[in-house]
């Protein structure tokens, strides 16, 4: 614990000598000790060596599943552009489903919980010890404004992997997958429209909320209106009417050896039915003309295609992403700068993606002394777990005391949005409130409970079975309270825990937990730690 | 009109602006003298609950409706009958509903035929020949939820409730009056102003370590203290003022679940769980002092595409989702009747939309327009449908608004009507209706009437 004396004393030392002066801020980061709070000076600056601790864990909160010991290092080493770079060359990791999760009695109890437990429980294991953090993280910001659920235990864990394959490559090869994905084809019912029998689910979802949104809008994200202010429509019920047959006649790739809980085949793409069964004639959709008699599949190609030339579609697209990835309500310059990489990258998401993190505004609350106004998002709730597993290095998903499920205490179900319009509404705002801050509407009493009921969710086996290491938190709290202040500040506050929480901690620690077990005030300790706005903001 | 707009006209109404606000003034004076204590729930059923397949006509149209939807239709012998006639026809219920059957021939319980958003009035005919004033966003899920609610537009995020409210009680000195269950995200409740009280069907005296009824422990102070966070960024500011709301909430509901056991009676069932503690809260609020109060309920998953009539397994049908409603609705009365609160609460059953009455392919079918409500309370006036004509069940008949005749109907009632009905009784000036619903002036009738005293 030697060094984090160390580095306190730095960090007065700092404060005395101003923070401002790049020799003080450089001698500090190169001594390689822990907690170079003020270390950004230039915000965007990628030179590895200015990379602060806090700047560098602020940067991991935007583009992995949270900082840990290891990637702060990485990335102060490298820098942003280095780290992003070998994040986009690294292979997808994959769900990988075992065979009782294909294949099992539906309404057997034991074995269809076990099949349909299993894909939020490899979701956390994935989140903890993928390396593919930065695909992941999009991958996630993708499902929330593309989801698919319900089905067969198959059918979330392979609409997952349809994404995660495609999150990184282009916008055109992302909507196709999706599109084809059986988990998405029974969920909304697109296996189902038909030449004569038409379902309009999918065809009216992939206008309104996949691609090209409801209302017009300008390449910053602002909206198109009439002379009377009223926003101009994209597109218009015969819109959906003639998308919903060029979308017609696609089914499962059905193999009758397969077990009934796979019957949608859904690892493998749908494919054209016969061809009876898809709607042939000319349609005209967003004011382009498809040909009459195309097949199926080239009628599927020319829709995405209209979709993702669509003039919305770059800012649109853009925006989710931001908001997931950085900040709930971005700048209209911001969504126009990323909106333009769009479009001249031919919807290349891995450049989007680039240009989304490394943009001033992504950057600008770097400095912990300069904090702007506007930029961040609250944490989701899975977002608020995964942090905290990767800040007690867990290898595996936590099971909740009665190991039934994980998702027990985290409140919100990975690859399980209750409907396609995800988790929150990408528009909301709270009563009063002049910020767009979709997360803030899953803030509730519940959310409250889950997070300071840590304590009691918790158990050292099941932390230790996760592979989780606790052992410095229990040793902090046999050094010094100050010692465990530090570490928790390390590891979940970007070594910047406010006063007023040190002060709270020091309380609980002299007080009401002085009899406790060290287990007992780590985690009790932890759950009120992570409801606090500090911990609780990207 | 633009948020601002609307809050100017508020700011007039309440004598705060300049110019001619004598008349207003005068009218809303009598908001603030509200005595005693009324409150409206809403249960916004999710996903557009088919109304076709809720009440279904036994007469000679049986067939027509069963034409249209051969595979999805109800059988006529397992239809839920209703005695009397109503708009002409012979009536039976979805038997899902048959619980509410002696409700309804109590005449607490109502049905409204064929409501949604209008802008004014409008037929089908103007409809297909494109000469219709459009209400915006028609058969998208959240805007229809939004606009059935009160919804004025991408400027102006507020509902009826809300904005009622406000306008009943521009000084905010109302105890608690908007609530939600489980919900955030409710434009009915959701004001210029004012804050909404989420409440948990689920109460709870802790937070983790802090026991919220005790002010003297130490977790409950500290969650205190975090409550009152400040942050110069918006986002931070955000979440530290969220959660100040969340722990005075709890705090209040602790209290109130505390003070008022859980009557019985009621399931297990999502919505009963809700109403159970709406019953509960309505009795804590009235003994308390709350004088007006909206809860807003949003519940069950009716988007059904397909597999409209419940397969064995997921995704969840109608039928089986209207009994658990029909089992909560039966409890909730049966809890106001034995708490004395009959008189002082009423109930609203909306949805966002009707569906098709064509089908759509896997036995379900596509988003719609007009619908039917369904009102509940010692208020109301039930034992009646509401409305002048039951929609023809014809695909491309009189009433078919859809271009390729898969059964649209364009509503005959407006919701902001219907909203004009409850806000009345709940004591809103009407010289303040077309304030708060301001589509309400395009329509000469403001008042469907299925109030009583």
């Amino acid at each position: 614990m030697k060094i984090i004396k160390y580095a306190t004393y730095l960090l007065s030392a700092c404060l005395l000598l101003s923070c401002g002066d790049q020799t003080t801020v450089n001698s500090v980061a190169k001594s390689d000790v822990f907690s170079n709070s003020d270390g950004q000076v230039t915000p965007i600056s990628d030179t590895p060596s200015s990379l602060g601790f806090y700047a560098a864990s602020r940067f991991l909160d935007q583009a992995s599943w949270g900082p840990t010991t290891q990637s702060v290092a990485e990335v102060r080493r490298v820098g942003y552009v280095a780290w992003i770079d070998k994040q986009l060359s690294l292979p997808a990791t994959l769900t990988n489903p075992p065979n009782y999760v294909f294949d099992y009695t539906a309404n057997d109890g034991v074995t269809s919980t076990r099949a349909n437990d299993w894909a939020t429980i490899r979701f956390f294991e994935m989140t903890a010890i993928g390396q593919d953090q930065l695909r992941q993280r999009v991958s996630w910001a993708i499902y929330n404004f593309m989801p698919a659920a319900q089905g067969n235990a198959i059918n979330r864990p392979s609409y997952f992997d349809f994404i995660q394959q495609n999150s990184l490559s282009t916008f055109d090869q992302l909507l196709k997958a999706i599109t084809l994905s059986p988990s998405m084809g029974f969920f909304l019912n697109n296996q189902e429209n038909t030449a004569n029998v038409p379902n309009e689910n999918f065809a009216r979802e992939v206008m309104q909320l996949f691609s090209v949104g409801m209302v017009q809008l300008n390449l910053d994200g602002s909206i198109k209106r009439d002379a009377n202010g009223a926003p101009l429509q994209t597109y218009t019920q015969t819109d959906v009417m003639e998308a919903t047959k060029a979308l017609s006649g696609w089914g499962y790739n059905y193999n009758k050896n397969l077990p009934k809980t796979n019957g949608c085949n859904c690892q493998v793409p749908m494919i054209p039915k016969d061809a009876s069964q898809h709607n042939s004639s000319a349609k005209k959709i967003l004011g382009t003309t498809i040909p009459a008699n195309q097949t199926t599949q080239q009628d599927l190609d020319s829709f995405i295609k209209i979709l993702v030339n669509h003039p919305n579609t770059a800012p649109f697209v853009s925006k989710r992403l931001i908001q997931n990835l950085v900040t709930s309500d971005p700048s209209p310059d911001y969504i126009s700068r990323v909106a333009k990489v769009f479009v001249d990258s031919k919807a290349d998401l891995s450049q989007v993606v680039k240009a989304i993190l490394l943009d001033t505004e992504a950057r600008a609350s770097d400095n912990p002394s300069a904090q702007t106004a506007r930029v961040g998002k609250i944490k989701e709730p899975i977002l608020v777990r995964t942090t905290l597993m990767r800040g007690l290095s867990c290898k595996a998903t936590i099971m909740s005391k009665n190991n039934s499920s994980q998702a027990d205490g985290v409140g919100q179900n990975p690859i399980d949005a209750p409907t396609v319009f995800g988790y929150v509404s990408p528009d909301y705002k709270a009563p009063v409130s002049l910020t767009n801050l979709p997360e803030q509407s899953l803030m509730n009493l519940s959310a409250l409970n889950n997070r300071n009921g840590l304590g009691y969710n918790f158990t050292l086996d099941n932390l230790q079975n996760a592979g989780c290491d606790v052992t410095p938190f229990l040793a902090a709290v046999q050094s010094s309270n100050a010692d465990l202040i530090q570490l928790f500040s390390e590891r979940f506050f970007r070594g910047r825990m406010p006063t007023a929480l040190v002060n709270g901690v020091n309380a609980l620690l002299n007080n009401d937990l002085a009899s406790e077990t060290a287990f007992n005030k780590v985690f009790y300790l932890l759950g009120l730690l992570i409801s606090s706005s500090t911990f609780g903001v990207v | 009109m633009d948020r601002r707009a609307f809050i100017n006209r508020l700011l007039v109404a309440g004598g705060l602006g300049t110019g001619s606000a004598i008349t207003f003034n005068s009218t809303l004076a009598a908001g603030t003298n509200l005595t005693g204590y009324k409150a409206l729930v809403s249960i916004h059923l999710n996903g557009g609950c088919d109304g076709n397949d809720v009440i279904v006509p036994t007469d000679s149209a049986y067939a027509d409706y069963s034409k249209s939807r051969p595979n999805v239709a109800l059988k006529k012998d397992a239809l839920t009958l209703l005695s009397g006639s109503f708009l002409g026809h012979t009536m039976g219920l979805n038997p899902a509903l048959k619980s509410l059957v002696p409700l309804f021939n109590a005449g607490k319980l109502g049905a409204l035929v064929n409501v949604g958003p209008l802008v004014k009035p409008t037929t089908a005919q103007e409809v297909l020949a494109g000469t219709a004033k459009l209400p915006p966003f028609l058969y998208s899920h959240p805007e229809q939820t939004a606009l059935v609610n009160g919804w004025m537009g991408d400027q102006d995020p507020s509902g009826w409730g809300g904005r009622a409210m406000e306008t009943m009680d521009p000084s905010s000195v109302f105890k608690s009056p908007l609530l939600s269950i489980n919900n955030n995200q409710s434009t009915l409740v959701l004001g210029q102003r004012s804050k909404i009280i989420t409440a948990s069907s689920y109460p709870s005296t802790n937070i983790g370590r802090a026991n919220l009824l005790d002010p003297k422990n130490q977790w409950t102070q500290i969650l205190d203290s975090l409550s009152r966070f400040q942050s110069p960024n918006q986002v931070s500011a955000e979440y530290a003022r969220t959660f100040k709301g969340i722990f005075a909430d709890a705090q209040e509901l602790a209290l109130a679940a505390q003070k008022v056991p859980e009557p019985s009676g009621f399931g297990a069932s999502s919505i009963s769980r809700q109403l159970a503690m709406v019953s509960r809260l309505v009795s804590y609020y009235k003994t308390t002092g709350a004088t007006r109060q909206i809860y807003s309920l949003q519940w069950g998953s009716f988007d059904t595409h397909t597999n409209q009539r419940g397969v064995s397994d997921l995704p969840l049908g109608q039928d089986t989702q209207l009994s658990d409603l029909a089992e909560a609705l039966v409890s909730f009365q049966a809890a106001l009747d034995q708490s004395g609160l009959s008189n002082d609460v009423a109930l609203l059953v909306t949805t966002e939309f009707g569906r098709t009455l064509g089908e759509a392919s896997g036995l379900g079918s596509d988003h719609a327009w007009g619908n039917h409500w369904l009102v509940m309370g010692n208020a109301i006036k039930g034992a009646q449908m509401y409305g002048s004509k039951f929609p023809s069940l014809v695909l491309g008949g009189a009433d078919d608004a859809h271009p390729q005749k898969r059964g649209y109907w364009v509503p005959q009632i407006s919701s902001d009507q219907v909203a004009a009905d409850f806000l009345t009784w709940l004591g809103l000036p009407s010289s303040a209706l077309t304030a708060v619903l301001p589509n309400l002036s395009n329509f000469t009738n403001k008042s469907i009437g299925f109030m009583g005293v």
